[in-house]
C-alpha cells in the first residue's frame, strides 16, 4: 500500500432522502438514486467511493486507503485528486452528503 | 374473433359511431369518432385487427368536432381521452393523425404496468431489435424498411418491457413516417400499403404504414430482446455497427423513457435486466439495403 497522504478530512454519506442502486455492466457503472430521481453512468473510482460508503467508510482517509487497493502504484500520485474530485462531483449530483 | 375487415363500411361506421372496441396487442382501445379519416384509416390500417364488444376496456378515446363555429369555418377535431382533451384542437383533416398520437399519448401516460421505453422493437428468429433514437436519426424509416423486409414490427414508437419477464410485448400498431420517409419507403417496397398524407402537421406530412397480417396475428406474442441499435442515417456513409457502452445506452434508454422516473427501483431493475440481456451498437448507414443487409447478418 502506498503511504501518500491525504489532505483533505472529511466524512460522507450517500444522500439518505432515498436508496443508491446500482448496476455493473462490462466494468461500467450505472447508479440511480431514488430519492433525487436521476440515473448517472459513473466513473469506476466514483463507483468504488459509492460502494465504500454502502460498506460503511465514510471518512476521507479511509475512502483514501480503500482505494488506493485497487489503483496501481504509477497512478497513485493521481490518486488524492481524483478522489477530491469525485466527492466534489457526486456530491453536485446530489448522490452524497457530508455526514 | 371479428376483424375490422368483416365488418360493412355500414357497420364499421356505425360502430365507430358508438364506440369500437379495437385491440393492439394488451391494450382495448374504445375508439369513438364520426370522422371520415377516423373511418378510412381504421379500415384500412387496421383492417386485421380485432374487434369486439369487450368487458373491461383500457383507453376510452374519441375524436369528435368541437360544438362551435369551427364546426363549420375550418373545421377541426378534438382528441379526448375519458372527456379530457390533452391536446389543442387540430384540423379536421388531421383527424386519423389526432387519434394515432393520442394512443400513443394513452399508453405513455398511463400503462405503468410496462417499463415504456420511446423505441421502436422488431422481431427477428426469436430476438428483438430495439431501436432508439432522437427525431431525425433515421428511425422509423429504418424500422418500416424492416417491417417489409421479413420483420416482425412489435412497435414502431413505444416499447413495452415486462416487468416480470423482461420479455417485449408488441402492439402491431401502423408506424408513423414523416415527409420524405413517406417517398422513401413507397419506392423501397410495392407491397407498402399507406394511409391518407396529413399535410402541414406540426411535424410535416405524416402518412402511416399498414402492418403485415402476420404482424396483427402475433400481436399476442411477446420475445426476448437481442440488440439496442442506435441508427443514424448519414449520406453516403457505408453501414456500420460499432459497440456502445451497455452503461450508456442504459442511461440513454432511461432519459427517453416513459415512465422510468415515476418507477423508482422497479424500473432500474427492469431496464438493468434489459440492458444485461442486449449487445448495444451504434449504426450509421447511408442506404436502406446496406441497413437492411447488416440487420441480416446480425439476425442470422
Amino acid at each position: 500500500m502506498s503511504t501518500a497522504t491525504f489532505s483533505r478530512v472529511g466524512s460522507w454519506k450517500i444522500a439518505p432522502a432515498g436508496q443508491l442502486l446500482a448496476a455493473e455492466f462490462d466494468g461500467q457503472t450505472v447508479v440511480y438514486h431514488t430519492g433525487a430521481g436521476h440515473t448517472h453512468w459513473v466513473s469506476p473510482v466514483a463507483a468504488e467511493v459509492l460502494n465504500c460508503l454502502n460498506r460503511g467508510i465514510h471518512d476521507e482517509d479511509g475512502l483514501y486507503a480503500a482505494l488506493s487497493e485497487l489503483v496501481s502504484e504509477e497512478d497513485m500520485p493521481m490518486l488524492a485528486e481524483s478522489l477530491r474530485e469525485t466527492l466534489d462531483h457526486l456530491k453536485k449530483l446530489s448522490l452524497i452528503e457530508l455526514a | 374473433m371479428m376483424h375490422i375487415r368483416d365488418l360493412s363500411d355500414l357497420e364499421l361506421a356505425d360502430r365507430l359511431a358508438q364506440g369500437l372496441d379495437l385491440q393492439t396487442g394488451p391494450f382495448i382501445f374504445h375508439i369513438q369518432s364520426r370522422e371520415r379519416s377516423v373511418y378510412s384509416g381504421l379500415r384500412r390500417l387496421y383492417a386485421d385487427f380485432p374487434v369486439g364488444e369487450e368487458a373491461v376496456r383500457d383507453f376510452h378515446v374519441r375524436v369528435h368536432r368541437p360544438a362551435n363555429l369551427r364546426r363549420w369555418y375550418h373545421p377541426q377535431v378534438i382528441f379526448e381521452h375519458d372527456l379530457v382533451s390533452p391536446f389543442k384542437p387540430l384540423p379536421a383533416n388531421h383527424a386519423f393523425a389526432a387519434l394515432e398520437w393520442g394512443m400513443n399519448w394513452c399508453i405513455a401516460g398511463y400503462a405503468h404496468h410496462y417499463l415504456t421505453l420511446h423505441a421502436a422493437v422488431l422481431e427477428r428468429n426469436g430476438r428483438a431489435v430495439m431501436l432508439p433514437g432522437e427525431p431525425g436519426a433515421g428511425k422509423s424509416t429504418l424500422t418500416a424498411a424492416l417491417s417489409l423486409s421479413g420483420w416482425r414490427l412489435l412497435t414502431d414508437e413505444t416499447a413495452l418491457v415486462d416487468l416480470d419477464t423482461g420479455v417485449l410485448w408488441p402492439m402491431a400498431r401502423p408506424v408513423n413516417l414523416k415527409n420524405s420517409s413517406i417517398d422513401i419507403i413507397q419506392a423501397f417496397s410495392r407491397e407498402a400499403v399507406f394511409g391518407d398524407k396529413a399535410f402541414d402537421t406540426h411535424k410535416g406530412t405524416v402518412a402511416h404504414l399498414k402492418p403485415s397480417t402476420e404482424t396483427v396475428l402475433r400481436m399476442n406474442e411477446p420475445c426476448r430482446i437481442g440488440w439496442v441499435v442506435f441508427p443514424r442515417w448519414q449520406a453516403d456513409s457505408p453501414a456500420r455497427l460499432t459497440r456502445r457502452p451497455r452503461a450508456d445506452t442504459f442511461v440513454f434508454a432511461a432519459e427517453n423513457s416513459f415512465n422510468y422516473s415515476v418507477m423508482g427501483e422497479t424500473g432500474f431493475r427492469a431496464l438493468e435486466g434489459l440492458i444485461r440481456e442486449a449487445e448495444c451498437f451504434d449504426f450509421r448507414y447511408g442506404r436502406l439495403e446496406d441497413a437492411l443487409a447488416t440487420f441480416e447478418r446480425l439476425s442470422a
